[in-house]
């Protein structure tokens, strides 16, 4: 110990790659290579029994922007933003609730109890959703029990499924956002807003709705990153017929063996991801700013 | 202030409503994990048989070893070299920091799926044997920067005076580390190793691409029994995994607001971590000393538990399985170049394809003595493989149509109904390149075996049009589907219906009168199999006739090996899903390997799906 100490003594200026060398070579080794490899194969052509050809060519990216593929892009980007939205409507008095109306007892056990279902396998909830939406599930049996309908619904395999289970998955990611902002937030702002006239819905719009936020975008970030590429949800839920773009790059790789085709996909996802990141980053860095 | 009262009346009764939601499953999961019935939708009474069952499925046990074992190593790994770069990430000046910020957030916003596949083809080009090892990397890789990130917040709002005044005192860099700093960053460091711990516990996605044999963790474990419908157990497991996770959140969260002593904090986790880890291994503790291994990758439902232990008895070996759902996964598994499996069991067409890729190894045919007595003949020499070279017929079948007479009402001998629009959202296809083509072929009146891209166009457009009537693609439980109502007719494989139509006598399963594929499964040798011979071993053990007949009984399929039929069950023998009569089975085709034209039909899947 004491060698290292000295050698680190005499030579300062190493310490910094030391310390840093372990995460980085990492990072670097099996992240950003795997990811150039990536966009190296994503040029490449595919032999007739999926191995992969060096013939290089932009043909893959010719063949994802077909209106065919366009089209599973664009229900992925419907359901993440539909998903993101309904993540907010929901996630919002929630964490408004917990923030700002619930006394400091009983916030950190309700928070708590926000945080506990994220805690237990994404699979298995999933697999709940599936016992809960099938034909002679739970919600058609107490439907058909209270007689509000008398054939069971079919809501297992439905887009409508798939939907449920990306809300489910993704709602803890935008409340504790969400519940940060809120918390930071001076109540006297919204009495000083109720004593200058303002009611309810101004009050929320105009001093709650923008304090809040950077939470929202980055509430926003992390469930539409999630369920634009999501694969498992609508896999089980949605029977894998409602493809979306995360399955396209699956199906690929695992059954299609098209494995440059899939890297093409998959290049086109991440650079889209990085551009949507990026604009929210700079927004909720402004409203940050505007905020102070 | 009666508008203020009236809205967070409408805010109380949201928020109870959104942990309703989020509670709902949970609830579910845990009631149905009492649930008499086998199948998950109905109630049938009170039991705790399923913790029975639990307690006794070896499976299940090694699977959360291994994911203990994987998570606990990750989160070691990623404490460390996290921890040491978050010290250099929470200096106030730093060059290259945008830089270093961009490598450190990129693994949080890429979305999973890149990163698995990323992940996967990588390994593939390094030849890096798929282990536990490999799904190590992989989490390590995308778990580190949240203790990067975490514990480097941590650092950089710490007063750094205090270290300062520690050194000053003549304190070295070592003992201001474990004294000063280690200390006052801890609470971020449990956070973030418990963080850790739980999503790489919990990964599925990009474990799944790069688990090799031996190497089945939890999840994994729990979604190929999902797709199995194989479940009551998987409730009573999950029921107890949030039994003990919830000990752990009350530390995270206590620590959290500071609420607790360091010294308690990391010892209740650690008891909570030991209460898990002592019944995993009292369970998997190995019964002594080394003993050889076979590992086996095969159909999900070819696993008779009955077999595998008569034969690692009486072959003082160690038995381990994986299992696929279809064809092309194996050979995306195979042609990968980097699984050590001893065994495979592929259709017909795709021994072919695996033998043509050299990927298949020849067999020791004085080895399997079994095998040449007892098959009958009519399956051996099969133009796939014509003499029996790479493959020794293991299982046959046929895929036809499974249907709830109830529902449908009436008597179906025609693929015609799965394009009839009073079926309209009640039709399952399987999930299957070739079977799904081969139906729509076989309905224009082509061979199944196509290589015309013309009909093969055509076959596609029919396929499309049909599309809009099909409520799912399924070939792994499509039969519990049935079961439950949830679909009314399904492209089936046979044996997948044996036991649900013992079980719900309403449903039927009939071989199509324009003919349907009849298929061999056939056990071959991976070339690069490590243990060649014990693999051949249990081929000819399989085909003692006393074995096939046990494969019969517990699997539900029919396998080649002339075996007593006095020795199958009786019901089975009166099912017309695995004893189908002579005449249809003359209507059955061959699966033959198409040559370059399957990344046409690969192709074609590809677009109906997406649609």
């Amino acid at each position: 110990m004491e060698t290292i100490l000295q050698f680190f003594r005499r030579r300062p200026e190493y310490r910094t790659p030391t310390l840093l060398s372990g995460s980085l070579i990492w990072l670097v080794g099996f992240f950003l290579f795997p990811l150039a490899y990536l966009l190296a194969v994503s040029f490449a052509a595919r032999s007739p029994y999926g191995t992969i050809d060096w013939t290089l060519g932009l043909g893959n990216y010719g063949r994802a922007f077909q209106p065919l593929y366009l089209e599973v892009y664009w229900r992925s980007f419907w359901m993440a933003l539909l998903t993101t939205g309904l993540c907010v409507v929901l996630g919002f008095p929630v964490a408004y609730t917990l923030a700002l109306r619930v006394s400091n007892r009983w916030k950190s056990a309700l928070l708590l109890l926000v945080v506990i279902p994220f805690w237990t396998s994404f699979l298995i909830r999933t697999y709940a959703w599936m016992i809960i939406l099938r034909s002679e599930g739970v919600v058609n049996n107490v439907l058909l029990a209270l007689h509000f309908i008398h054939e069971p619904l079919h809501l297992l395999y439905t887009p409508l499924a798939v939907m449920v289970g990306l809300v489910y998955g993704e709602l803890p990611f935008m409340i504790l956002p969400l519940y940060a902002v809120l918390q930071k937030l001076d109540p006297i702002l919204l009495e000083a807003a109720q004593d200058l006239g303002a009611t309810r819905w101004p009050t929320f719009l105009r001093v709650t709705l923008p304090l809040s936020a950077p939470g929202l975008v980055a509430g926003s970030i992390l469930v539409f990153i999630a369920s634009v590429g999501a694969f498992i949800t609508p896999d089980l839920l949605g029977g894998a017929r409602t493809m979306m773009v995360g399955n396209l790059i699956q199906n690929q790789f695992a059954v299609a063996r098209d494995q440059p085709f899939g890297s093409a996909v998959a290049f086109l996802l991440t650079f889209v991801v990085l551009v949507l990141v990026g604009a929210g980053l700079r927004k909720s860095e402004q409203a940050t700013r505007e905020m102070l | 202030m009666a508008g203020t009262r009236r809205g967070s009346w409408g805010l109380s009764l949201t928020t109870g409503a959104v942990y309703l939601f989020l509670y709902a499953p949970i609830l579910v999961l845990m009631i149905y994990s009492f649930n008499r019935s086998r199948l998950s939708a109905r109630w049938l009474g009170f039991t705790d048989e399923w913790y029975a069952v639990l307690w006794r499925d070896e499976q299940i046990f090694q699977s959360l070893e291994n994911s203990l074992v994987v998570a606990a190593g990750v989160t070691l790994a990623c404490v460390v070299f996290g921890t040491m770069s978050a010290l250099v990430f929470a200096r106030p000046r730093l060059r290259g920091r945008a830089l270093l910020d961009g490598v450190v957030y990129l693994p949080l916003v890429i979305p999973e799926i890149v990163i698995a596949v990323a992940t996967v083809i990588f390994f593939s080009l390094l030849s890096l044997r798929l282990s536990l090892w490999t799904i190590g990397i992989a989490h390590i890789t995308f778990c580190i920067s949240y203790v990067i990130i975490v514990v480097g917040a941590r650092l950089a709002g710490m007063d750094r005076s205090i270290q300062e005044a520690a050194l000053d005192l003549g304190a070295n860099e070592w003992t201001t580390f474990f004294r000063i700093t280690l200390p006052m960053a801890a609470p971020a460091i449990l956070s973030a190793a418990l963080l850790v711990f739980t999503t790489s516990f919990d990964d599925y996605l990009i474990t799944s691409f790069v688990a090799g044999v031996r190497s089945t963790t939890l999840p994994l474990e729990i979604y190929s029994r999902l797709k199995r419908g194989i479940t009551p157990e998987i409730n009573a497991i999950s029921t107890i995994i949030l039994a003990a996770t919830i000990p752990l959140v009350l530390v995270a969260q206590r620590l959290e607001r500071g609420s607790m002593k360091l010294r308690t904090a990391v010892t209740s986790a650690c008891a909570v971590f030991l209460l898990m880890v002592t019944p995993v291994v009292a369970r998997t503790w190995p019964a002594g000393g080394y003993v050889p291994q076979l590992n086996i990758y095969i159909w999900s439902t070819y696993i008779s538990p009955r077999i595998i232990h008569g034969f690692e008895r009486e072959f003082h070996c160690k038995v381990n399985y994986d299992l696929y759902d279809s064809n092309e996964a194996l050979l995306t598994k195979l042609q990968a170049g980097n699984v050590d499996y001893d065994l495979v069991v592929p259709s017909d067409y795709m021994v072919e394809i695996l033998a043509r890729q050299g990927l298949l190894a020849r067999l020791d045919k004085s080895r399997l003595p079994n095998a040449w007595a007892n098959i009958d003949s009519r399956f051996l020499g099969l133009p796939f493989d014509p003499h029996n070279d790479y493959s020794v017929p293991y299982a046959w079948g046929t895929t036809g149509l499974a249907y709830r007479t109830d529902l449908v009402k009436e008597n179906i001998d025609s693929w015609s109904v799965l394009f009839d629009p009073r079926f309209a959202g009640h039709i399952l296809l399987l999930d299957d390149t070739r079977e799904v083509f081969g139906m729509a072929l076989k309905k224009l009146g082509y061979s199944l075996n196509s290589t015309d891209p013309d009909q093969l166009r055509q076959a596609r457009d029919l396929l499309l049009r049909e599309k809009p009537l099909v409520k799912g693609y399924n070939s792994s439980n499509f039969e519990q589907d049935l079961a439950a109502g949830d679909a009314w007719i399904a492209q089936a494989y046979n044996g997948n219906m044996t036991f649900v139509m013992r079980d719900e006598p309403r449903i039927r399963y009939v071989i199509p009168r324009e003919g349907c594929t009849i298929s061999v499964d056939s056990a071959c040798l991976p070339r690069h199999a490590p243990h060649k011979e014990l693999a051949e071993a249990f081929i000819n053990y399989f085909h003692r006739p006393e074995v096939a007949a046990l494969f019969v009984n517990d699997c539900g399929f029919n396998t080649p090996n002339r075996y007593e039929r006095q020795e199958i069950e009786p019901w089975l023998l009166a099912n017309p899903a695995v004893f189908p009569n002579p005449a249809s089975l003359a209507r059955c085709e061959f699966m033959r390997d198409v040559g370059p034209v399957i990344s046409l039909y690969d192709r074609y899947w590809t677009e109906i799906k997406a649609r």
